[in-house]
């Protein structure tokens, strides 16, 4: 595999680690299996591509899209809480409804970002290469300190223990609705924020880039889990880092499966059977570990 | 067919009562521990907080005035959280989770200082997730919790159920000591009878939904086991 792409592992891996940490969220914190990602991914790139071409700074575009996927996360959460709809139900129903909206919303399949301003050019120094990794370190650095600020705080605590026992936090004054809601907006926030990144990435947006994205979020979520192993219990910090990490190896081993000579028609393919891999490398030691 | 779980209860619960409430299964004892707690709601009549009725009121809103200890001993705690953030949890169950980080050393020592009291060595293990512990330490440590804030009324729900005879004894003395120092109302809930005379000031007797038989006063303090046995053989 040439140091090409690696680079460009890295890159993807560093702007999809939004939808990592979206998952790590909703599905590690909550234990909710969220699908709406799929649309708020997408959701994310098309609010960014409008915004963009409309003149909006990409930055506040960004911010933008971040509420969009929020507000689809949101709706996810009140289908699933008020209406008692299954999670995943829920999650197929916004994310269904998605296609169609951001299809409105673009006006066509898709909007080329070409010769825009973006957030990989935002720095006025440099290659262009090391503009956009500065971009990109920063992006996470932000990410990285508020979700663990927020996750050590007092409602991340309440947040993390909603997750984890339901029925105990009911008892120490914890409205589980709410939090769940809370939790699903905060997920698609970031996945949208992902969405956003790679759009400005690819130089355009799509209707269709979001379908069966979930499956980059969850090899993401479990490579890092996989690779890093126990210790990622200690300490909020290293999970998180675990997930990001997760998500660059994982582009790696796409990157290096499509370098290795595999027809580029099996890419899908080729991601399940790599998240399959992880999945059974895991099961095995656990069975060794007894 | 229907099943009617609790039928016609009248129970006013006073200022310093220690309720044991007995029964065989089905008897509905659970059940009217989780009307009073909210986890269900009354059909017909009215549940009053202080004179404020809180029929429909959620178990959420309930937790301001309560503290639990559930059946299963490891219900009472979360599992990948570690020690110290459960009882951050607890610390905050009458107020708002705030977006700011609470767990500073002031509160570690004082969480530190209440464990040490359970002679388990747990003060040393704060950052510990709670899976790693046995159900009879979750159990101690959920009845501790439920000391880190405000609340009038102590539930039990057969909290020793699960536990091992020396385990029940250290909780069950730890919860009369807490009850008496807080000056709680408490309800326990169990089917062991000889707690009936162990502990409380009110004895309730159930049988398929109602109240059966209830022991107050000097005639609490004079029950005799064979006096239940006999009840219940009925």
């Amino acid at each position: 595999m040439n140091s090409e792409f690696l680079l460009t592992a890295l890159m993807q891996g560093m702007a999809f680690a939004g939808l990592g940490f979206g998952i790590y969220i909703s599905l590690r914190i909550f234990n909710i299996p969220d699908i709406t990602t799929d649309g708020s991914y997408a959701l994310g790139g098309v609010v960014t591509a409008i915004c963009i071409t409309s003149g909006i700074h990409p930055l506040a575009a960004m911010f933008l899209a971040g509420i969009a996927g929020a507000i689809a996360g949101m709706c996810s959460g009140l289908i699933h809480t008020k209406l008692k709809v299954n999670a995943l139900l829920a999650g197929i129903l916004v994310m269904t409804a998605l296609y169609s909206i951001n299809l409105i919303l673009l006006g066509r399949p898709n909007l080329p970002l070409i010769d825009t301003p973006s957030f990989f050019n935002l720095i006025p120094f440099g290659s262009a290469l090391s503009k956009s990794i500065i971009s990109l370190v920063l992006f996470l650095i932000i990410c990285l300190v508020t979700l663990r600020y927020l996750l050590k705080s007092d409602f991340g605590i309440a947040m993390r223990a909603t997750g984890n026992n339901e029925n105990m936090v009911r008892a120490f004054g914890v409205n589980v609705n709410t939090m769940k809601v809370i939790g699903l907006a905060l997920a698609n926030g970031f996945t949208a924020l992902s969405g956003s990144l790679i759009a400005q990435y690819q130089g355009f947006a799509d209707i269709n880039m979001g379908i069966g994205i979930v499956i980059s979020g969850l090899g993401a979520v479990m490579m890092g889990e996989a690779v890093f192993g126990k210790i990622i219990r200690k300490n909020i910090y290293i999970h998180l880092l675990a997930v990001l990490c997760g998500g660059i190896l994982f582009r790696m081993a796409i990157a290096g499966a499509l370098s290795a000579g595999a027809d580029p028609n099996y890419l899908r393919l080729i991601t399940s059977l790599i998240v399959l891999l992880i999945i059974a490398v895991g099961q095995l030691r656990k069975k060794s570990a007894l | 067919m229907e099943i009617k779980a609790v039928v016609n209860i009248n129970l006013q619960i006073n200022s310093g009562d220690f309720i044991v409430v007995v029964g065989a299964n089905g008897s509905g004892k659970s059940t009217l521990l989780n009307l009073i707690a909210g986890t269900f709601h009354p059909d017909q009549g009215n549940l009053f907080f202080d004179k404020k009725i809180v029929n429909q009121q959620q178990e959420y809103q309930r937790a301001k005035s309560i503290a639990r200890l559930f059946q299963n001993p490891l219900s009472g705690t979360a599992p990948e959280l570690s020690i110290i953030e459960n009882f951050r949890l607890a610390a905050l169950r009458t107020s708002a989770k705030k977006i700011s980080i609470g767990i500073n050393q002031e509160f570690r020592k004082r969480v530190s200082d209440r464990i040490q009291l359970l002679g388990m060595g747990l003060e040393n293990k704060l950052d510990h997730p709670m899976e790693q512990l046995s159900g009879g330490q979750r159990q101690a440590l959920t009845l501790l919790m439920s000391t880190m804030d405000e609340c009038k009324i102590l539930l039990m729900d057969e909290p020793t159920s699960a536990l091992d005879p020396r385990s029940s004894e250290i909780l069950m003395n730890l919860a009369k000591n807490i009850i008496q120092g807080k000056k709680l109302m408490a309800l326990l809930v169990t089917h062991r009878l000889k707690d009936c005379i162990q502990f409380g000031n009110r004895v309730l007797v159930m049988d398929s939904g109602k109240i059966k038989m209830e022991f107050s006063g000097a005639e609490k303090e004079n029950l005799k086991l064979e006096t239940l046995q006999k009840l219940f053989l009925e």
